[in-house]
């Protein structure tokens, strides 16, 4: 089954949009918004492992 | 779990006066790269007295040694760092953070990276100095490791981008 395609997708598979969203950014905007979604994304995960833990 | 938190580790080593230029991947995040990374890269002077000041300010991140399992705590100190050959990686109360002193690619050692580097202001009044994307991406393909082959294609294309919009 065809995927769908996504326009801002280039030839090695990247989303340039985002790219562009964050080159839209200035340096300080671009680290706080990084270390923002990086801290977002251990505590998802570390939340899913405890919710595995309790589980199990 | 430790907020990743590479400012004040930066505060710390700049407040130190510590020589070093930041790489990996927060370098590449600075530089518009959206891999999100958990650890502060940097690569810093050998320079005895930058060891010194290097392993002051660790002192004040409550630096650890990264091993698998419990970090241990030991006295890293400029003498400490002066045998450390390649790497050392680090906890500390602000996240993870890899001394690297060797790292793979052309760039080589600390003159290498901070001829092509440049100043970033990263938070207020917090200016550092980031590799070059072009020396960055090197270093990637040097290193050759499973991880470095997943982030390639968004630095390559961030590069084309930034290229781009340059009107290159």
């Amino acid at each position: 089954m065809n995927q769908p395609h996504n326009p801002n997708e280039d030839a090695r598979g990247v989303d340039v949009g985002q790219i562009r969203e964050l080159l839209r950014m200035s340096v300080a905007e671009r680290a706080h918004e990084m270390v923002r979604v990086a801290n977002l994304m251990a505590k998802a995960r570390e939340t899913a492992h405890l919710g595995r833990t309790v589980k199990s | 779990m430790t907020e990743f938190d590479p400012f004040e580790m930066c505060r710390i080593l700049n407040d130190e006066n510590v020589d070093y230029v930041v790489l990996g991947g927060f370098a590449a995040n600075l530089l518009g790269s959206p891999i999100t990374t958990r650890d502060l890269d940097v690569i810093p002077d050998r320079a005895k007295d930058n060891l010194d000041r290097l392993g002051r300010a660790l002192t004040r991140m409550n630096a650890k040694i990264r091993i698998a399992g419990e970090p241990v705590a030991t006295k890293i100190d400029g003498p400490f760092l002066v045998n450390m050959p390649h790497m050392l990686n680090l906890v500390t109360d602000f996240g993870d953070l890899d001394l690297t002193f060797t790292p793979a690619g052309r760039a080589g050692d600390y003159a290498g990276w901070r001829l092509h580097s440049s100043p970033a202001l990263i938070d207020e009044g917090l200016v550092v100095e980031v590799a070059s994307l072009d020396d960055i991406i090197d270093s990637k393909q040097a290193a050759n490791r499973a991880k470095d082959h997943l982030s390639l294609p968004y630095l390559e294309s961030l590069r084309d981008e930034i290229r781009r919009q340059a009107g290159e």
